[in-house]
């Protein structure tokens, strides 16, 4: 038998499915937006002296973050994929974070050298 | 007669075979581990910017007139957030133009696949034309890779993701050629998939450059 007549189960696209991706694509866009206003505003606090420094940058910093888990779980699709995936793409993250909070100790006591 | 059984990777092919069996492409998984290493190559340019920024405190960050060995100089400009607010704001549409590119696919339709990739490179292109814009007012206030820790961190954190949305735009041309020829459908659109990733990681990147660097 060829092996071409084999059916293959299923539709390509499930078209129900792409339509609820469709509609998460559109509620991440307004949130993103609305977070980069928000953070244009709070910047402005900043530099008008009306918003302490440290809590600023801790605001806008988790603003920054909440938007990039956004676009890796909505647009780069790993709130769809096999976990497998995900763990993939956090693991280079979780070591990165390690480094950038070794380098934030930098930032409260100054450098070593 | 078609027999209804699980189809092999001879009758599915690679890609698909994966993409059904392990849920997800090798290509994509390639992606992600480069996605990754890429990654790993911003730490370091942002972790070098944190530590010496702590190491210039207050306005010896920014020096102006008079500050900080900058006599007789006319000091270091300040960035513009409201220009690279709107870049931003591009950059951020051309995501969603990338994801609706993909959609199009998934749905076979050919039409909106080529509007919305070459919408995509469109939006990322004219986010370098307004950062070469930026160089240029900066460099013209005399702001250059050796005047300043400030300016050295700037255009090496900026720059380094300016030549990845480069890279990206150039991929993504490659790509929307290949859309016009009708190479991909809705059974085959794994490289759109895979440079829409790369094209989020690269906006993914510009959301935290651009709060560290511009908004404090």
């Amino acid at each position: 038998m060829n092996a071409h007549e084999h059916t293959v189960e299923g539709p390509a696209n499930d078209v129900h499915e792409l339509d609820h991706h469709l509609g998460d694509y559109k509620r991440i866009i307004a949130v993103l937006a609305v977070a980069t206003l928000v953070e244009f505003g709070i910047s402005f606090l900043i530099t008008g002296g009306k918003l302490p420094l440290v809590a600023g940058i801790l605001v806008l910093v988790g603003i920054a973050f909440f938007k990039a888990v956004l676009v890796a779980k909505f647009f780069m699709h790993l709130r769809y994929d096999p976990r497998s995936l995900a763990m993939i793409a956090m693991t280079p993250l979780l070591l990165a974070s390690f480094i950038n909070i070794i380098c934030c100790f930098d930032a409260i006591k100054g450098p070593a050298i | 007669m078609s027999q209804s059984i699980s189809p092999t990777i001879d009758d599915l092919g690679q890609t698909e075979h994966s993409r059904r069996t392990l849920g997800f492409t090798p290509g994509k998984f390639a992606m992600w581990l480069f996605i990754g290493q890429d990654a790993m190559g911003f730490v370091g340019l942002i972790s070098a910017y944190i530590v010496l920024r702590s190491a210039h405190p207050g306005s010896e960050w920014r020096p102006t007139i008079g500050e900080y060995g900058f006599e007789g100089h006319q000091g270091l400009p300040a960035l513009a957030p409201i220009l690279t607010g709107i870049n931003t704001f591009i950059l951020i549409v051309s995501s969603f133009t990338m994801v609706l590119a993909l959609d199009a696919v998934q749905r076979g339709n050919q039409a909106k696949l080529k509007l919305f990739l070459g919408l995509t490179a469109f939006l990322g292109a004219t986010f370098l034309g307004i950062q070469v814009v930026e160089y240029g007012a900066l460099m013209h206030e005399g702001m250059h890779m050796n005047a300043h820790p400030y300016a050295a961190t700037f255009f090496l954190c900026t720059a380094f993701h300016g030549a990845h949305v480069l890279s990206g735009v150039i991929y993504l041309l490659c790509i929307w050629v290949g859309a016009l020829r009708g190479k991909y459908s809705a059974t085959n659109y794994s490289p759109v998939e895979l440079v829409g990733l790369f094209w989020h990681f690269v906006d993914l990147v510009w959301i935290i450059l651009f709060t560290i660097i511009y908004l404090f």
